[in-house]
């Protein structure tokens, strides 16, 4: 029911959006969206978004017609060379608002005046470490969900705050390569690190959106039984720090050490500041019609008070994924493997995350038009999740998930 | 001095593997007389199709008005930092611009402010006689009054020395004259990415 409601009002807005974007004058606007339905067909018991520790979107309560991912995306031009960039989301699940925002950001582009790039955002946006998610509304374009690194990013992090680039354009003096480099400060995100603690990786399409929360999943009381995550708790600003060479349409490495410098002692009362840190590393090499990408990423998070400062609990997590692609006219088929780890160094006696999961996915793309697409993808999940015993479920885990995605993008 | 006669250059282009070379801009400037000015500003055009510029390359001459008509649905802002023309022009929609004069010999390389991967190269020359060779590697230029000439070649992809692109040639009589060009070093690599799919991000 709730699906049918929101899923009304989601496309009574889009419909107005669109209608709007006719009339737009000249240019200045520009927008951009996806009505998405899905047909599930899962054995996830409860996923994450109803509170249990499942690792896929949908679960067996939530199966069969679903809401698919619906956003609009809008960019605007305020002068020449400053950008409004806004994406709101919808997935007809039952996060606090049925219409949230995924991003929001002001983007200057100067024109260039030498052989060097700048770029600024200041808002809320995504770092620079998925190569997978480049279609509009930070959406994969190879598969229906993305891989679990990025499905973190998607779950947990968004910067909130300003990052600049500057990339010296050596492709367009015959050099072949562009260097970028990218840095950010930013805050707003000290939760950032309990959904990968009480749950781990995950493979999805879910994006958490800026006002919303995620439900908790081993709620202490039900007062406040959301996490969320876009909160400023210890007053500390975190910052990253990339490095990027393109070879344009054929080949980018991008390296990143990512630092949110979270008190871990510290809290709002609701939710806890979290230490967390990361290093990225992303290659994506693209040859005729194939695509292969390959990311890696290895952190740590901490919480609670400590003598030493680092934290009650300590987790650290790894992933890897590797991903072929083949696309010829309207058809792309997609395979990939995850890798998904994590394991507790500190503080396992009160509460052992631990997650060795190895993630197959294949997806079928389909463009029946320029407006309609239609994807089939299978995902299976494969190992053991030692905080499933804390609910009474056997560790070993094992999560099949078919979907049928119907999506009409303008 | 020339004599009345007239005749055609032919110039071929092809790199070590024998490959046609294409784009490749050829002006011709007579050693002796002084080059006729053309009567009135010529004009050129600088088309954007599909979120590419159209031609890739383009050889104008000095005093020579270009248009950027801007034949896509999206804006392009088209902007260059070459000294033979600084300028940044915003084409919206339903926004015509007056053409650019290029009044300084040189050249100018075009971008997109928008659309990262846009390139192309508009090469102003004070030569009288100019034009650059197509998808076989070949240009001819026709009607060349009978004199000597300094021939050059230009293309951002080469790396050859000097010796290589200029030449110096004589038209005589009604003979045509076949200039053929063998590079010596590899092309750099291909500067224009591919037009990337439309909404995608370029990263």
């Amino acid at each position: 029911m709730t699906l049918f409601v929101c899923s009304g009002a989601f496309a009574g807005l889009l419909l107005s959006f669109a209608a709007g974007a006719d009339v737009a004058q000249e240019d200045r606007h520009e927008i951009s969206g996806q009505l998405d339905v899905r047909y599930v067909d899962t054995d996830v018991e409860q996923s994450f978004t109803s509170g249990g520790l499942g690792l896929g979107r949908f679960d067996e309560d939530h199966e069969a017609l679903q809401l698919g991912r619906s956003f609009i995306d809008y960019r605007g031009r305020i002068t020449e060379t400053l950008d409004a960039h806004v994406t709101l989301d919808a997935y007809g699940d039952d996060d606090k608002n049925a219409v949230d925002v995924s991003e929001a950001y002001l983007e200057w582009r100067p024109y260039p005046a030498n052989d060097w790039r700048w770029r600024t955002k200041v808002g809320a946006f995504y770092p620079p470490i998925s190569l997978e998610n480049r279609g509009p509304g930070w959406q994969s374009v190879y598969s229906l969900s993305s891989s679990a690194i990025n499905t973190w990013l998607g779950e947990e992090i968004r910067t909130v705050g300003a990052e600049v680039s500057a990339t010296w354009t050596g492709s367009r003096l015959g050099k072949g390569v562009d260097v970028s480099v990218i840095a950010a400060v930013y805050g707003w995100n000290d939760p950032m690190g309990v959904v990968i603690f009480e749950r781990g990786w995950a493979v999805h399409d879910r994006q958490t959106a800026l006002f919303g929360g995620l439900p908790k999943i081993f709620a202490e009381s039900t007062l406040r039984n959301r996490i969320e995550l876009f909160h400023e708790i210890d007053d500390k600003a975190g910052y990253y720090g990339c490095l990027q060479l393109s070879w344009p349409d054929r080949f980018v490495v991008r390296a990143l050490h990512y630092d949110n410098r979270g008190d871990p002692a510290a809290s709002n009362g609701y939710e806890n500041a979290w230490l967390s840190r990361f290093d990225s590393v992303g290659v994506r090499g693209e040859w005729r019609e194939w695509t292969a990408i390959a990311q890696w990423m290895a952190g740590d998070t901490a919480v609670g008070a400590s003598p030493d400062g680092r934290g009650f609990f300590i987790t650290d997590y790894d992933s890897y994924f590797a991903l072929l692609s083949y696309a010829r006219a309207r058809h792309r088929v997609t395979a990939r493997y995850d890798d998904l780890y994590t394991e507790t160094p500190r503080g396992a006696e009160f509460f052992n995350s631990a997650q060795d999961v190895d993630g197959w996915t294949l997806a079928y793309l389909f463009d029946y038009d320029e407006h309609w697409q239609v994807g089939i993808e299978g995902l299976r999940l494969d190992g053991r999740l030692e905080q499933r015993a804390y609910l009474g479920l056997d560790p070993e885990l094992r999560e099949e998930t078919l979907q049928l995605a119907i999506r009409y993008t303008f | 001095m020339a004599s009345g006669h007239a005749a055609s250059i032919s110039v071929s282009v092809f790199d070590r593997d024998n490959r046609s070379v294409g784009d490749v801009v050829v002006t011709a400037t007579p050693r002796d007389a002084a080059p006729p000015s053309p009567a009135s500003a010529p004009r050129a055009v600088m088309d954007q199709v599909d979120r590419q510029f159209v031609p890739f390359v383009l050889v104008v001459r000095v005093g020579t008005e270009v248009a950027f008509p801007n034949s896509d649905t999206v804006a392009h802002q088209v902007y260059s930092f070459s000294p033979a023309k600084r300028f940044q022009l915003a084409l919206y929609r339903g926004h015509a611009h007056p053409p650019l004069l290029l009044d300084k010999p040189g050249l100018v390389v075009l971008g997109c402010n928008i659309h990262d991967n846009m390139l192309a190269y508009i090469y102003v020359t004070p030569a009288p006689y100019f034009g650059k060779t197509d998808a076989s590697g070949r240009l001819t230029l026709e009607e060349m009054p009978a004199g000597e000439y300094q021939v050059e070649l230009w293309n951002p992809r080469f790396n050859e020395p000097a010796a290589t692109l200029t030449r110096s040639i004589r038209v005589s009589g009604d003979e045509p004259l076949a200039i053929p060009v063998r590079l010596s070093r590899p092309l750099s690599p291909e500067p224009r990415p591919k037009p990337a799919k439309s909404n995608w991000d370029d990263y």
